[in-house]
Parts: structure tokens; C-alpha cells; sequence
């Protein structure tokens, strides 16, 4: 049995373990406060930042509680829908939706949340003034049974993608509009070659017979028959080269950024654009054309960088060399004199094979992969060397690039016009005036050699372009007067013009076409005519081309 | 187990067999403190149980009697200590129905790492009767006995309830208490 002393001796023993055991336990325990205390204040800061971050974000977000009512939401989403969040908090999330799409929600989505634990969509909503916000949204349910909503505005990116859209449409129609421009222009010429020789043997074969005959009349239905055959083919052509043919005052810098933001639509993520231009750039060209020729140009250049690259248009005096040297050229539509402005698209896409670089402007073909629409975008672009709006030269070099350069230079006024009000001109004093006609239709040609002969005049008839160059080579003074038509294999009416005035400068050069769509309005032309062509018309136009020469050679009336 | 329970328990040894009987049971080399406990610190169940079957050999009382008289106590001073939790609840019925929901759940607010039992509500007609399920880690349905029996009498009730228990396992972790209370003349 212990003494009282020795039970008192204990107790104070257990009593000392004990207060030495509770120091301990709260000293660890003041450790513990501590460090809760630092993990609190590191939790506060990285809340208070998320916080900060989520009120900032341009995406909307939003908290409900269990009933569906607005708990927290960030500025952007109540922005999104024209409020303030303060006006929101406390509502309930139908009002941002109409009567139907809040009963779709409630009947298509929500049971979709609440059994998989969320839903992404699309959705439309109601902004306060009564106007839809085109939203994606994504919900999450949390675990009290309230909804996180991240949304984010589409409006703008459903209208790009219906402007890219209706872009697309809108090159793709105007790709065919060429394309059958062309198939148009190549028709029309062939049936214009062959009526005005079915009417021009029937005004032959009508002169030969006698006036009130039954013949007589019948060959007069041909004329008729004929003359409406070509009514039909002019009307036809009339709606295709009005608008290219259009001379007007054109602002290059205005149109290039008109250009690049038709096409910013279509540009892809990974093509930057660098733009180095004046702040005007006036010229005298065809507004339709040249527009067709940047989007396509610019179109092309997307399509054949694409994922990535960069596009640099440069407007200036002077042409570049952004291939040192080593780029392979094509070029259309030489003219002389210094360009008033040099127009540079140049790309960084892998450039056009060699064997393919002559057949580039051709209608349907491409350098691009299958998949991409074939590259009749560049025939509009020479349609402007075409039309001598501007001269074009394409450089290349593969795994490098390609710079399309459109050049512009001053535009003469042509002679036609100015031809007209000449008064009637004389003939030679031997009254011989040898005519040389160049037809690559026989028909044809054979047809206007007879009219010319049957008015007095000595003609003759080359078929091949090239031998009646020769022919004049040879014999420069034999002929006083060119008549050639336009379109021929071997080399056009305006090329053969050319190089006729090199040997030949005083020697007039009519030429007449039945394509009305890329007519050259030249200088060196004395006149230009259009398929039929009228005898009358026709002597007209050769003694009015003879009488000008003779007052440019001081042998006037 | 929670310091504090040891604590109470050296007051109520104490107070029912004094001081001696105290320093007695807390000098037993069983004990892994060495009998030196603080309200704030952890001690294994097992200390607890040896110093109550050390008891009730020194005493000749059965270890159920000493902890369902220990838990009478335990609940007085429980509810003694905090009395701002107590005042949530309109009776006794009601505070039993909250052990779980309201009591407990303020516990772990001051001892996150407390080892509670759970007191699970089957049954619960207000003002009338309630039937709980007691389940512990430890064996102590006894205890949880006397602290039922210790709410009624803090709530002055204990003379016109029933408690019929139904223990669900040998070893005292799991029982049923049904706690009727019949209508007073007040009601």
C-alpha cells in the first residue's frame, strides 16, 4: 500500500508527463496552424487570380445553383447578351433564351446533363434587345447539382464563315462566267466566220442576177436569214463585253485592299500578308477585269501556299527582283515606254514546274492538286495584257515561289475613233489600190477579196499570217493597205500588225474580228471592224485609212 | 481515442470512487502513457478499456455497468463544455436525430482526425420516438447506452422514456436503440 507521500510523488509525476505532453502537442499543433495558415493565404492568392482570370476571360462563364438561378457570372457572358452581371445574378438562365429554345433546352439537353454529366452544342440565344446571340456552349453539372456554363459568341464566326462561303460561290460563278466567256468568244468567232461568208457569197451571187427574179428574191431571204444569224451572235457578245471593255479612272491602291479583303476570308491561319504600297495610285483601266485578275491572283497564291507562307503585294515605279535573277519568266503584252506603276503579288508557295509554265494561263489548267478548282483565275489575268489594259510577267522558280507583276502604262487613244471624222479621202491617181487580205478562213477571205474587186480595188488573199509577213518583207511596197482579221493560229491580226509596221510603218492595217470580247483598241490600227463586215463599210474604211496617210505624207487634197 | 474522453473519465472515477481509487488505476503498467493523459492529446482505445476492466476487478462491478454510467456522465459534461452546439436543438429527439448531421459534423470542424462512431437514424416521429443504429470500431454499445441515457436525463425526460436495445453484434460495436417518449402532462 503506497504513503500518501509517495501516491502524491506519482501524481505529481503523471500531472508533469502530461503538461510536458500537451507543450508538445501544441507546439506541433502551432506548427500545423502555421502551415495551414501559408497553404490558406497560397490558396487565397491562386483563387483570387483564377478568379481575376475567369472575370477577364472573353469566354462567358457562369454558375446556377439546383434551381437553374444565376449564382456568379463574368462580365464577358453577361455582356454577350447586353447586361451587366449584377442584373443577372440572382435570374434564372431562361431568361437569356426565347419560350422555344428554353423548352427545347429543358426537354432535348438538360435531361443529357444530368444523367452524362454535361453537353456541348450550339445554341441560340436572346440578347436584351431582343436580337439572337449565336453561342457554343458547354455545361458541366457540379456535384450540388448546380451548372458551370462556359459560352463563347459565334455571331461573327458564322458570319465569316457565310461571307467565305458566299465569296467561294461568288469566284466559283465568276470562274465559269470566263470559262464561258471563252467558249463564247471562240463560237462566236466561228460562226461569225461562217455567216459573213454565206452572206457575202449571197451578196455576190445577188449582184449577178436579175433584179425582181425568183432567184433574186430567194438569195435576198439568204441576206436576210444571214443578217439575223448575226443579230443573234451580236447581242449574244454585247452582254459579255460591255463590262470589259470599260475604260475607267482606277485608284490600284483602294482596289488591292479591296481585293485582300475579299479574300481575307479565304486566307488560311498560317499565310501572313505584307503590303508595301503608296497612298495612291491612279491609272486608266478596266475596273472588272483587273478586280477578277487580284482576287484570283491572291486566290491562287492561298491555295498554293497553303498551310503556311507569306503573301507580299508591292505597288510601285519600278519592278523587283524577288528571285535574284534565277526565276523563270513569262510575259504577255509588251508596250512600249517607261510603266507609270508595277504591281507585284508575290508568294512563297513551291512555284510552277517548268513544263507547266507555258500552259498557266490556259483555261483549265493547274498547277494545284486535283482537289483544288482548276486555274482558270489567271485568264482573266491575261485577258488585261489581252485588252493592252497592262502588260503581265509571270516569274517562278520552284521551291521558291511565283511574283505575278502587272504593268501599267499610259493609255494611248486609239486612231478608230479619230478616223471617223476624217472627211472622204481620194485614191491613188492610178486608181489601183492593191489590197492585201489575210484570212486564215479561205471562205471568208475569199469572199471580201471578191467584194474588194468588185469596188475597184486589186486584192489578193493570204491564208497563213506568217507567209503574208513574208510577202511583205519582200515586196514592202507592193500593197497600200493592210486588211487582216484577228484570230488566227499561227499569229494573231495585232501581232501581225506589229511586226508588218517594223517593215512597213505608213502601211495602213485595218483589222476586223468577229470575237467581241478581247478586241486590242491600238494605235497602230487604222480602223477596226466587227464581223459582218458591209462592203460599204469596208471601202469606206480603206479610203478613209488611204486619205489619212496621204495628209500625214504631205499629199493631201 | 480523444484526450478528452480520458479526461472525463479520470473525473468521473474521482468522483464516484475518489482520488485513490484514481491514482490506483492510472499507476496500472498497462497503460501506454504511463496514466499521464491531456485533453488535447490521442491514446489508444486499449488504454481506456484496460483502466475500465481493471476497475471492475478492483470494484466487482460489471465493465458494462461502470461505461454505461461512465457515458450518463460523459454526456453531462459533453454537453456542459459546449453549450453554444446544445442550443441548436429544440429537445432531446431532436438532438439525438442531429448527432450525425450537426454534432459530429462540428467535432470534426475542431478534431479532423477524431475517430467518431456513427449514429444512423432509421426511424425518427418528432417529439415521439427515434430509433437509432449504433456502430463503432470499438465495443463500446455500453457506453453509447449511457450517453442515450444521460441525453434524456440532461433533457429531464429520462422518467417517461423507453430504450429498448437490440445489440446487432457480440462484441458491442453495432446496436439498435428505439427511444420512445411517452406524452407528459404539459403535452
Amino acid at each position: 500500500m503506497p504513503t500518501e507521500s509517495e501516491r502524491l510523488r506519482r501524481r505529481l509525476e503523471r500531472e508533469k508527463r502530461a503538461r510536458e505532453e500537451a507543450e508538445r502537442l501544441l507546439e506541433a499543433k502551432s506548427g500545423e496552424l502555421f502551415d495551414a495558415a501559408e497553404q490558406l493565404r497560397v490558396q487565397t492568392t491562386r483563387a483570387r487570380a483564377l478568379a481575376a482570370a475567369i472575370e477577364a476571360a472573353s469566354d462567358g462563364i457562369a454558375l446556377t445553383d439546383e434551381a437553374g438561378v444565376f449564382t456568379y457570372m463574368n462580365a464577358a457572358h453577361a455582356n454577350m447578351f447586353g447586361y451587366t452581371a449584377d442584373e443577372l445574378i440572382g435570374q434564372p438562365w431562361a431568361k437569356l433564351y426565347t419560350p422555344a429554345v428554353t423548352a427545347m433546352i429543358e426537354k432535348d439537353i438538360m435531361p443529357g446533363v444530368f444523367s452524362s454529366g454535361g453537353w456541348r452544342g450550339e445554341l441560340e440565344g436572346r440578347a436584351r434587345s431582343g436580337t439572337s446571340v449565336a453561342q457554343e456552349v458547354v455545361l458541366s453539372l457540379r456535384a450540388d447539382g448546380g451548372l458551370v456554363c462556359a459560352t463563347r459568341d459565334i455571331s461573327k464566326r458564322l458570319a465569316r464563315e457565310r461571307e467565305t462561303s458566299e465569296l467561294e460561290a461568288r469566284l466559283l460563278k465568276a470562274e465559269r462566267q470566263a470559262a464561258l466567256f471563252t467558249m463564247g468568244n471562240a463560237m462566236a468567232h466561228d460562226f461569225n466566220n461562217l455567216i459573213a461568208a454565206i452572206s457575202g457569197y449571197a451578196i455576190l451571187l445577188k449582184s449577178e442576177l436579175q433584179e425582181g427574179s425568183a432567184q433574186h428574191q430567194r438569195v435576198g431571204r439568204i441576206l436576210e436569214a444571214s443578217e439575223q444569224a448575226f443579230d443573234i451572235v451580236r447581242s449574244l457578245e454585247a452582254s459579255r463585253t460591255e463590262d470589259v471593255q470599260k475604260v475607267s479612272d482606277i485608284d490600284l491602291v483602294q482596289l488591292l485592299h479591296t481585293s485582300l479583303a475579299i479574300t481575307e476570308g479565304i486566307r488560311p491561319s498560317g499565310i501572313r500578308i505584307n503590303v508595301d504600297m503608296p497612298a495612291t495610285a491612279r491609272v486608266r483601266s478596266n475596273e472588272v477585269l483587273l478586280s477578277r485578275a487580284l482576287v484570283n491572283i491572291t486566290k491562287n497564291a492561298f491555295e498554293a501556299m497553303q498551310p503556311e507562307g507569306t503573301l507580299s503585294v508591292r505597288l510601285g515605279k519600278e519592278a523587283t527582283a524577288p528571285f535574284h535573277g534565277k526565276a523563270q519568266r513569262l510575259r504577255f503584252g509588251d508596250q512600249p515606254g517607261t510603266p507609270d506603276f508595277v504591281m507585284e503579288i508575290i508568294d512563297t508557295g513551291p512555284g510552277i514546274p517548268p513544263d507547266m509554265l507555258e500552259a498557266v494561263f490556259n483555261p483549265f489548267t493547274t498547277t494545284k492538286a486535283a482537289k483544288h478548282e482548276s486555274g482558270l483565275g489567271l485568264l482573266s489575268v491575261k485577258a488585261l495584257a489581252d485588252m493592252k489594259f497592262a502588260s503581265i510577267e509571270l516569274d517562278t522558280l520552284p521551291d521558291a515561289g511565283t511574283c505575278i507583276r502587272i504593268l501599267f502604262f499610259p493609255r494611248a487613244q486609239g486612231l478608230a475613233a479619230e478616223a471617223a471624222s476624217l472627211p472622204f479621202a481620194t485614191v491613188r491617181p492610178d486608181g489601183q489600190i492593191h489590197v492585201l487580205v489575210v484570212d486564215d478562213d479561205p471562205s471568208l477571205g475569199e469572199v471580201i477579196v471578191e467584194i474588194l474587186s468588185r469596188q475597184g480595188f486589186t486584192a489578193d488573199l493570204e491564208t497563213n499570217p506568217l507567209e503574208a509577213l513574208e510577202r511583205i518583207r519582200s515586196d514592202a511596197f507592193h500593197h497600200d493597205i493592210l486588211v487582216t482579221d484577228l484570230t488566227m493560229p499561227e499569229l494573231s491580226g495585232d501581232l501581225l500588225a506589229q511586226s508588218v509596221k517594223q517593215a512597213r510603218p505608213d502601211l495602213p492595217v485595218i483589222l476586223y474580228s468577229g470575237q467581241g470580247g478581247y478586241v486590242p483598241r491600238d494605235a497602230i490600227f487604222a480602223d477596226i471592224l466587227t464581223k459582218p463586215i458591209p462592203p460599204e463599210r469596208l471601202k469606206a474604211s480603206i479610203e478613209q485609212a488611204l486619205h489619212r496617210r496621204s495628209l500625214h505624207d504631205g499629199n493631201g487634197p | 481515442m480523444k484526450g478528452m474522453v480520458f479526461k472525463f473519465f479520470e473525473q468521473h472515477v474521482a468522483a464516484r470512487l475518489g482520488e485513490e481509487a484514481l491514482d490506483d488505476l492510472l499507476d496500472h503498467p498497462g497503460l501506454s502513457t504511463g496514466g499521464a493523459y491531456t485533453s488535447v492529446g490521442n491514446y489508444p482505445t486499449s488504454d481506456l478499456t484496460c483502466m475500465v476492466t481493471t476497475l471492475s476487478e478492483r470494484t466487482g462491478l460489471p465493465v458494462k455497468d461502470l461505461l454505461n454510467t461512465f457515458g450518463h456522465d460523459l454526456f453531462r459534461n459533453l454537453a456542459e463544455g459546449h453549450s453554444a452546439i446544445m442550443a441548436k436543438f429544440d429537445d432531446c429527439l431532436d438532438m439525438l436525430a442531429g448527432i450525425e448531421s450537426v454534432i459530429h459534423r462540428d467535432v470534426r470542424k475542431l478534431y479532423n482526425d477524431a475517430e467518431l462512431p456513427r449514429f444512423e437514424v432509421m426511424t425518427h416521429e418528432r417529439g415521439q420516438r427515434i430509433v437509432l443504429v449504433y456502430s463503432s470500431s470499438r465495443p463500446f454499445a455500453d457506453l453509447a447506452h449511457g450517453l442515450i441515457q444521460g441525453a434524456l436525463a440532461y433533457y429531464g425526460v429520462s422518467e417517461r422514456a423507453a430504450v429498448t436495445r437490440k445489440d446487432l453484434s457480440p462484441d458491442g460495436t453495432n446496436a439498435q436503440f428505439d427511444i420512445a417518449l411517452l406524452r407528459s402532462d404539459a403535452d
